[in-house]
């Protein structure tokens, strides 16, 4: 691959891993999971150089993929969030515990979304589904979201 | 209670790592498998990555890596109380094109332009450039549907934030009327051939009908959690209508079919999932779905029962909807080509070049 685009991946790095990062810690409930997913997003961006279009789109995708590929096979979601999101303040850790209780479309349209604020559309290209999908995904999300939360806030 | 965004807001507090490892020295592993490409019209950004995602699934047997997060994309396990799905009777014939064909009649899509940066409703007649309906930015982006006649279009409005409405929307005026905004999100809509009765899937997922005058609301379906019902099409008899039912595991994917009066869907063809647009055959016969059949992701026919599965493509294929006359097939290819194909199989060509265009929802018009 050319300089440049090693270089534009670097910055990339740099500049979006730790909301990249939040973001699916919120999705895996895991610091590990994370930190693994988004360095190996950025690595393979890295290596497929010009292969790629749009960097940093393909970027947050592969990351998700990737933490959802490691909670599949480590099949430690639910007690996972209990450990490490108690490391987070008690405003976070109200949501990352509701959203362990959401299907994992709904838990990623929610993310997506609401804290990486991608359009519909733009998470329908992460999440490779379309956008009535995540409409619908994110119509099931907020109303359960709500419940969970209105309950915690008593 | 605060906002959700407020909420997520909330979330930049979590303390990052303070360390971070070396992208230059780590060794790249295999990405994970179970990465299926998107069924339906969807947005398909970096192909490249579908094509391997495309391979990866080729290579990985088994269905182990079920996944999470790619919704209609995922590689499913077969729903086990399901017959398995029958294998279609025809392959697929070798499609390539390299000059459009145009398609009859007027195209309605939703799609965002990168040149001007926006996002509208846009209508293609011939093989002439998309043309703007004005005030139309920001509508139609969970789908849209031509009225019978060719004067209306059914288009949805405010997705996103719970507070979503089905519009009727003239192309000449530009004006629209509220149908609907039962569920908060009326989402994916369908005419029935009559211009009586409208279908749509709401944020629950489920499936109803409405009178078109707004009256007459009716559940169709009921998804469970799940599934999810979506989308539907109304029938040329405007009793019944068929509806793609897409699920997690433990749930039963397929093609429904229901009666509007009533009763219980009828599962016709269970299938993997992928499932992402269905359109009837004029004559109310046949239907044709895009979806991961049995030979792969595709668009494929079948009689209205379920029986007579025939594959008309292989590729990622999405939101068929069938010519007036019956003969032709189009459907979106990729994300920014319209294709068409003869509904009884053969080549298929490309029919509309969108180059510059990312389609999130198109209907099609032909004059019966």
């Amino acid at each position: 691959m050319s300089a440049n685009r090693g270089g534009e991946v670097g910055q990339l790095y740099r500049e979006h891993r730790d909301r990249l990062w939040r973001a699916v810690f919120l999705y895996a409930g895991d610091r590990e999971v994370a930190t693994d997913a988004v360095a190996e997003a950025f690595t393979q961006a890295l290596r497929r150089g010009a292969g790629i279009n749009s960097i940093l789109p393909w970027v947050w995708r592969a990351a998700f993929r990737i933490a959802a590929g490691e909670l599949k096979e480590r099949r430690r979601m639910a007690s996972q969030i209990e450990t490490d999101a108690h490391e987070a303040p008690n405003e976070s850790l109200f949501l990352a515990e509701a959203l362990a209780k959401l299907s994992p479309k709904q838990r990623a349209a929610s993310i997506l979304h609401y804290y990486a604020d991608y359009s519909l559309k733009e998470t329908a290209a992460v999440m490779g589904s379309t956008v009535p999908a995540v409409g619908m995904q994110l119509s099931r999300a907020r109303r359960r979201l709500r419940e969970l939360l209105e309950e915690r806030d008593g | 209670m605060a906002d959700l965004r407020s909420r997520f807001r909330a979330a930049e507090q979590i303390p990052a790592p303070s360390q971070w490892p070396d992208i230059e020295s780590r060794p790249p592993r295999p990405l994970p498998s179970g990465l299926g490409p998107p069924g339906g019209l969807s947005l398909i950004r970096d192909r490249r990555l579908v094509a391997a995602t495309v391979a990866i699934v080729v290579f990985v047997a088994g269905g182990g890596f079920a996944l999470l997060l790619l919704g209609r994309g995922g590689v499913r396990k077969p729903a086990s109380p399901s017959p398995a799905p029958p294998r279609p009777t025809a392959s697929a014939t070798p499609s390539a094109s390299p000059t459009p064909m145009a398609l009859p009649g007027t195209v309605a899509l939703v799609a965002f332009d990168e040149a001007s940066q926006t996002s509208a409703i846009y209508l293609v007649t011939g093989s002439n450039a998309p043309v703007a309906i004005p005030g139309t930015t920001r509508l139609g982006g969970a789908g849209l549907a031509w009225s019978p006649d060719g004067s209306h279009l059914l288009v949805t409005k405010g997705i996103s934030e719970g507070r979503g409405e089905l519009l009727n929307l003239d192309i000449k005026t530009g004006d629209s009327t509220t149908l609907t905004t039962f569920g908060g999100s009326p989402m994916d809509p369908s005419w029935s051939t009559t211009g009586d009765e409208v279908s749509f899937t709401t944020g629950s997922g489920d499936v109803y009908v409405i009178h078109s005058d707004g009256s007459g609301l009716q559940q169709i379906s009921s998804s469970g959690d799940l599934c999810t019902d979506m989308p539907s099409a109304m029938a040329p008899n405007g009793t019944t209508l068929a509806f793609s039912r897409d699920c997690d595991a433990g749930g039963h994917p397929g093609i429904y079919v229901a009666d509007v009066g009533g009763g219980q869907p009828t599962l016709v063809l269970p299938l993997r999932g992928g499932l992402g647009g269905l359109s009837w055959s004029p004559d109310g016969a046949k239907i044709a779905v895009s979806a991961q059949g049995p030979q792969g992701w595709g668009i494929y026919t079948l009689n209205a029962d379920g029986t007579g599965l025939q594959q008309l493509t292989q590729d990622l294929d999405g939101a068929p909807i069938w010519s007036s006359d019956g003969s032709v097939i189009a459907f979106i290819r990729r994300n920014d080509q319209i294709w068409s194909a003869p509904a009884g199989g053969g080549t298929a060509v490309l029919a509309t070049d969108l180059t510059g265009y990312k389609l999130s929802s198109w209907t099609w018009f032909t004059a019966p």
